[in-house]
């Protein structure tokens, strides 16, 4: 088999589009902490992003490839499918998540920790202890979610402080909509496959009221990001705005549960953080621009 | 302990098992962090790991946790002399030999290089046999006498990482959790390969100076070596499958 067709192959396993999301709270937080932006920087920020998240999300996938033979919706994955062995896939993936590593020191420390603390929360807080055990085991997974804004405002600012962790938090907050509805779209993969998500065990107003609550969380954390660092209001309101919607649509729900309404969440759930980070920089130009003034 | 069953899954020995591995590896984080002291507890979880996965005790994996941490502390603060180490590989050495357990040597060892590079060359030449005879692989011992020369020459941090990341490996080797029936994950030698790669790369790094990659890439390493022997257990073994799905499983595994 070609080695073109393997490269292609551990791109399918690092997911794309989730990639695309995070590194899109890894650059807006960057942005947002004003970070400037520098050939260097940011060739480093995105091989991190593809080492620290692709490369960990993509070892998920060669630990769990038991679990991607059994799921519908997996089994087409590069090693269930048998495009690649376990083997190959492990060495590719564990090169991936040293380049990542690498790429994170060159800028500091505190980036570099953080895509280790992604590696240890995913693989083995979340993929080995928790997942298979506990319908909550997306608290832990959430933690990893979160660490790439914590490395893109430490890349900025050379430290993590309380900017970089309350981003990290509002990351973690967004993540149970985004998990729960789509777990309750492919409720009986979940099923078969013996993974308890609250969203496949509870009952729909149960996950409603915790997937609500969630996102009450993620708004009071945008809203003490905009006391804590003077700026953030466009994101904050955008956030309140749309977690509104949100609320609405959970409700209509919790009343009439149905996999196509859990879908319509899900794809409504990318855009809210994805509006998050990209306007928290404009904030901090915006208050830039008022202070030159 | 409860709340550490539900977490994990496992019953008794198996939740302290998963607990021990999470937490050397959060020790291994906190040196990445720039927490020196993270690199001489890793290992100190290591060696627990290692003792309660050889007797299958709670009890020794206790004594044993106390017993290092009374000389690591002692070592740190200066006021344990320098035989206490010795004495702490005596013990290994009687303990092991007597149980015919061969990775309760080697997790004494581990234990007792922390933080001294002549204990170190000398527990890990004695524990390189202890490795082949106790797998029964001859490469196994092989690969860690083959480290010996280098923690001797290397700094003390270097010798805790060998000693750690190679207790690691020894878990794998020897087959790991299977022997804690409490536990549902299982040991995967083929992630580890890369892992103690990883793991030696770092170690490498620190015996060459290089402190700054070696506190990154170590810590990667023993997650990633962590990893390894907290794979759960296969999905094939728990449900009940159509033959078609677990052909599919069988090709992926």
């Amino acid at each position: 088999m070609g080695l073109a067709r393997k490269l292609r192959a551990i791109l399918v396993m690092t997911k794309p589009l989730q990639l695309m999301l995070l590194s899109i709270t890894l650059y807006g937080a960057y942005f947002a902490a004003g970070g400037k932006p520098s050939l260097r920087l940011m060739t480093l920020l995105a091989l991190a992003a593809l080492g620290g998240i692709g490369g960990v999300t993509a070892l998920n996938m060669v630990i769990e490839s038991d679990i991607d033979s059994i799921m519908e919706r997996t089994r087409k994955r590069p090693i269930p499918s048998g495009i690649l062995s376990r083997d190959e896939a492990a060495a590719y993936t564990v090169a991936l998540i040293i380049v990542g590593v690498i790429a994170a020191g060159l800028i500091n420390r505190y980036v570099a920790a953080a895509v280790i603390s992604g590696l240890l929360f995913d693989i083995i807080l979340y993929t080995e202890i928790s997942k298979r055990n506990t319908p909550l085991n997306i608290l832990l997974g959430g933690v990893a979610g979160g660490m790439p804004a914590l490395g893109g405002w430490a890349a900025a600012r050379g430290s993590i402080d309380v900017g970089g962790l309350l981003l990290s938090g509002i990351v973690m907050a967004w993540i149970p909509m985004h998990i729960w509805f789509i777990s309750y779209y492919y409720k009986s993969d979940y099923v078969k496959a013996g993974v308890p998500m609250a969203s496949t065990l509870l009952p729909p107003k149960e996950v409603a009221k915790l997937v609500k609550a969630s996102l009450a969380i993620m708004v009071v954390l945008l809203w003490a990001f905009v006391v804590v660092e003077g700026y953030g209001l466009l994101a904050a309101s955008m956030a309140s705005i749309s977690s509104l919607i949100a609320y609405t649509r959970i409700s209509k729900f919790a009343v009439e549960p149905s996999r196509e309404a859990a879908r319509g969440l899900f794809k409504f759930a990318s855009p809210i953080i994805a509006m998050v980070f990209l306007s928290l920089p404009v904030d901090y130009w915006l208050v830039g621009k008022v202070v030159a003034l | 302990m409860s709340s550490l069953l539900y977490w994990t899954g496992c019953r008794g020995l198996g939740a302290v098992y998963c607990a021990l591995i999470a937490a050397a590896s959060f020790a291994s984080l906190a040196y990445a962090a720039g927490f020196t002291l993270g690199s001489a507890i890793a290992p100190l979880f290591a060696s627990t790991v290692i003792a309660l996965t050889s007797t299958g005790s709670g009890l020794a994996a206790a004594a044993w946790l106390v017993l290092t941490t009374i000389f690591f502390l002692g070592h740190m603060t200066g006021v344990l002399p320098e035989y206490a180490g010795l004495a702490v590989v005596g013990t290994a050495i009687l303990w092991g030999a007597a149980s015919r357990r061969y990775e309760i040597v080697y997790a004494g060892l581990a234990a007792g290089s922390l933080g001294d590079p002549t204990i170190a060359a000398a527990a890990i030449t004695a524990s390189g046999a202890a490795a082949a005879a106790s797998t029964r692989r001859l490469h196994a011992g092989l690969t860690v006498l083959s480290l010996a020369p280098i923690t001797y020459y290397a700094t003390p941090t270097a010798a805790a990482m060998v000693t750690a990341s190679l207790a690691f490996a020894l878990v794998v080797a020897s087959g790991g959790p299977a022997r804690l029936k409490s536990c549902p994950v299982r040991t995967d030698a083929m992630l580890e390969v890369p892992a103690l790669i990883v793991a030696g790369a770092g170690i490498l790094l620190e015996a060459a100076g290089i402190g700054y990659w070696a506190s990154l890439i170590w810590p990667t390493g023993f997650i990633l070596q962590a990893s390894s022997i907290l794979v759960p257990e296969p999905a094939l073994g728990n449900l009940s499958l159509s033959s078609e799905a677990q052909e599919r499983l069988r090709e992926g595994s």
